[in-house]
């Protein structure tokens, strides 16, 4: 009972069928009471013709002058039956009744009209399965003494065969009208509930990153609560971001007077040399770490790579003016969507440490990976890693050389940048260079 | 060598003002980036050191500024600042090369060495002019492979001149170049200290282009 949906279904379904039961009730009680007075009224028609037909006889008898047409108080126990009686005494009887009488009870006494399940004593053997409905009147004839009871019976078979027809084709209507409103009903939930689940499935994206905020536009009614749903996220956005610039801001202010000290102090003094090390090396790691939550945040946008390379190999040039650092010429300019800040930071780090182990040369090639995908090869000439190193440099903190400046983290960001472009990095032997070889791997925009 | 240290930190601007000086430079400081812009606008540096986080302009501003304004003297800057994107806003400014805080001070000595040589059009830091030869590294200079006993005042000249070989340079020039803003400038040192280098030297490298100034030249004329 937890989900809306299930709720509003079970509800409507339960209105449904008590409507629809009552009216099916109601309709049928009504049919049934048409049915029997139309047959009463045929009865006492008949019964009437009867009296119509008949005639006092001299000896205080009656005698039938015209007989009922209906062939079917001819035939023998048909159900449709007629007697005359004077008082107890039978004066004439149909056809059909053949051997059998109607006894006069109580019940039948008064005039009134009434089922009865039989005739008489032998009913189990004549009358079985026969329901009969019995009019009766008693008429007083000039000149003869004891009032003359006429009694009629028909056959119900008919009267009842009509009202089961009536009530299955009732049921079969109104199981198909609630089927069919149930089924409205189901439609009608599940596009009542449409701008809900949108905004469920919008929350689930928000919740795995892949969106900021609930974009579309709601109905009237949930409008309110997307807005407000959207100035929490923002709120909360704000609230994360401002902790994150107060962190970069702090480890950034330190920075400062961490310079001041680390000039001032007796280079001798190892104590304070290590325990400022030490601080240095907190403060990077954190201002990284924060870095590491903001990639794949910033705005994206389209982004010509060779040029935005050409770029970067400018800058790499001016900070090592004494290597050498060759860009492939030639190769078709591919565009990349991203953030310009993401595409820095990986190709820095990555520049940056061929510049820093080549000793004289570095080389940058591209090369078509795929349909979609283009591979970016960064050689240099310095040593290369060992396998060992290979496996442990994307690891947080690993440093192949603790006397080269660096946190340790760079890589490490680089992985990060690149499985959320879902890129790949390699790293290999340099085939023509013989030092380290980067290959990247990186999906390009396709429009 | 004249040099422009623009530091909000006054201790840390300090330190780098001392090292400099120590190692043979003239140094002027600014406290925020207005100033710092109007003192490299107005005097004639070899090189600046720039701290991006200034207060009033920012230290990015302060370069593109200068840039704007043809000033290509080469900027060092300083960032507390690790990101590439924060790098490559400095180097899209106009920085020639970057130091991030914390640092030693040996670093920035030698970028800034570097840089200097550099934007002379010297590729090692040695330099040399004939028998004449210095160690910009070390502050020495050697003259047939004999080291010449100078003065602070003295080397600055020596060196500035070895930087800008073959170009007539003005007294006033020099003067420029050698003394910080608050010292008192009489050109006529100038000519005490060129006598004197002359005689250290013992050969008349530099020569006197009357009504000019002055030519630290090899060729014979």
């Amino acid at each position: 009972m937890n989900s809306l949906a299930v709720r509003l279904f079970f509800s409507a379904t339960v209105w449904i069928i008590l409507t629809l039961l009552s009216a099916g009730l109601l309709l049928s009680d009504l049919n049934k009471k048409n049915n029997l007075e139309a047959f009463d009224d045929r009865l006492n028609l008949l019964l009437e013709t009867l009296i119509g037909g008949s005639k006092v006889d001299s000896t205080e008898g009656i005698t039938v002058v015209t007989s009922i047409g209906d062939p079917r108080f001819f035939q023998p126990y048909s159900g449709w039956y007629w007697q005359i009686n004077k008082g107890a005494k039978t004066l004439s009887r149909s056809r059909s009744m053949w051997d059998q009488v109607f006894t006069l009870d109580k019940r039948l006494i008064g005039g009134r009209s009434q089922f009865v399940d039989s005739i008489g004593k032998n009913r189990k053997q004549v009358i079985e399965k026969k329901n009969l409905y019995i009019v009766e009147r008693e008429i007083s004839f000039p000149g003869i003494t004891q009032p003359i009871t006429f009694i009629l019976s028909g056959d119900t078979h008919e009267y009842r065969e009509n009202i089961k027809n009536f009530d299955n084709t009732l049921s079969a209507i109104l199981i198909f009208l609630g089927v069919g409103l149930m089924i409205a009903v189901f439609l009608q939930v599940n596009f009542g509930l449409l701008p809900l689940n949108k905004i469920k499935d919008a929350l689930f994206k928000i919740r795995n990153g892949d969106k900021k905020k609930l974009e579309a536009k709601y109905p009237l009614e949930v409008q309110p609560l997307a807005t407000e749903i959207n100035d929490l996220l923002e709120h909360n956005e704000k609230i994360v971001e401002r902790a994150r610039t107060h962190v970069g801001n702090l480890a950034h202010v330190l920075k400062t007077p961490l310079a001041v000290i680390t000039n001032e102090i007796d280079k001798e003094n190892k104590l304070l040399s290590n325990q400022i090390v030490l601080m240095k090396k907190h403060i990077d790691r954190y201002l990284k770490k924060a870095h590491l939550e903001s990639v794949g945040k910033n705005i994206k946008s389209k982004i010509a790579f060779l040029e935005f390379l050409n770029k970067m190999v400018l800058i790499f040039q001016k900070l090592y003016p004494d290597k050498e650092i060759e860009l492939q010429k030639g190769f078709k300019e591919f565009f990349i969507f991203g953030s310009l800040e993401d595409m820095e930071e990986l190709i820095g780090n990555l520049v940056e440490n061929a510049c820093k182990w080549g000793r004289k040369k570095i080389k940058i090639k591209f090369e078509n990976h795929g349909k979609n995908e283009v591979k970016i090869l960064i050689d240099d000439d310095g040593p290369g890693l060992e396998q060992e190193q290979k496996n442990k440099v994307f690891t947080r903190g690993f440093r192949v050389d603790e006397q080269t400046p660096g946190s340790g983290l760079g890589l490490n960001i680089v992985k990060d940048i690149l499985e959320i472009y879902k890129g790949e990095i390699r790293l290999e032997k340099s085939p023509s260079l013989g030092g380290l070889r980067v290959n990247i791997v990186l999906p390009v925009s396709l429009i | 060598m004249r040099i422009l240290v623009i530091e909000d930190d006054p201790d840390l601007n300090n330190q780098i003002k001392q090292s400099l000086e120590d190692s043979g430079y003239s140094v002027d400081t600014a406290l925020d980036g207005e100033e710092g812009h109007f003192l490299g606008d107005t005097e004639p540096y070899d090189a600046v050191v720039l701290d991006l986080g200034l207060p009033k302009v920012d230290g990015i501003t302060v370069l593109e500024k200068w840039r704007k304004e043809k000033k290509n003297f080469p900027v060092l800057i300083l960032t507390a600042r690790e990101q590439w994107s924060d790098k490559v806003s400095g180097f899209d400014a106009g920085a020639d090369d970057y130091v991030t805080k914390p640092f030693q001070m040996e670093e920035v000595l030698a970028r800034l060495r570097a840089l200097i040589r550099r934007s002379a059009g010297h590729a090692s830091s040695d330099i040399e002019c004939g028998p004449l030869r210095i160690d910009t590294k070390s502050n020495r200079v050697f003259v047939n492979g004999t080291k010449l006993k100078l003065t602070s005042h003295e080397y600055k000249i020596i060196e500035y001149f070895l930087h800008h070989q073959d170009k007539v340079i003005t007294r006033t020039e020099l003067v420029e170049h050698i003394y910080d803003q608050d010292f008192d400038r009489d050109s006529n040192t100038i000519e005490v200290f060129i006598g004197r280098l002359r005689k250290k030297m013992g050969m008349d490298l530099i020569k006197t282009e009357r009504g000019y100034g002055y030519r630290l030249s090899i060729e014979k004329e």
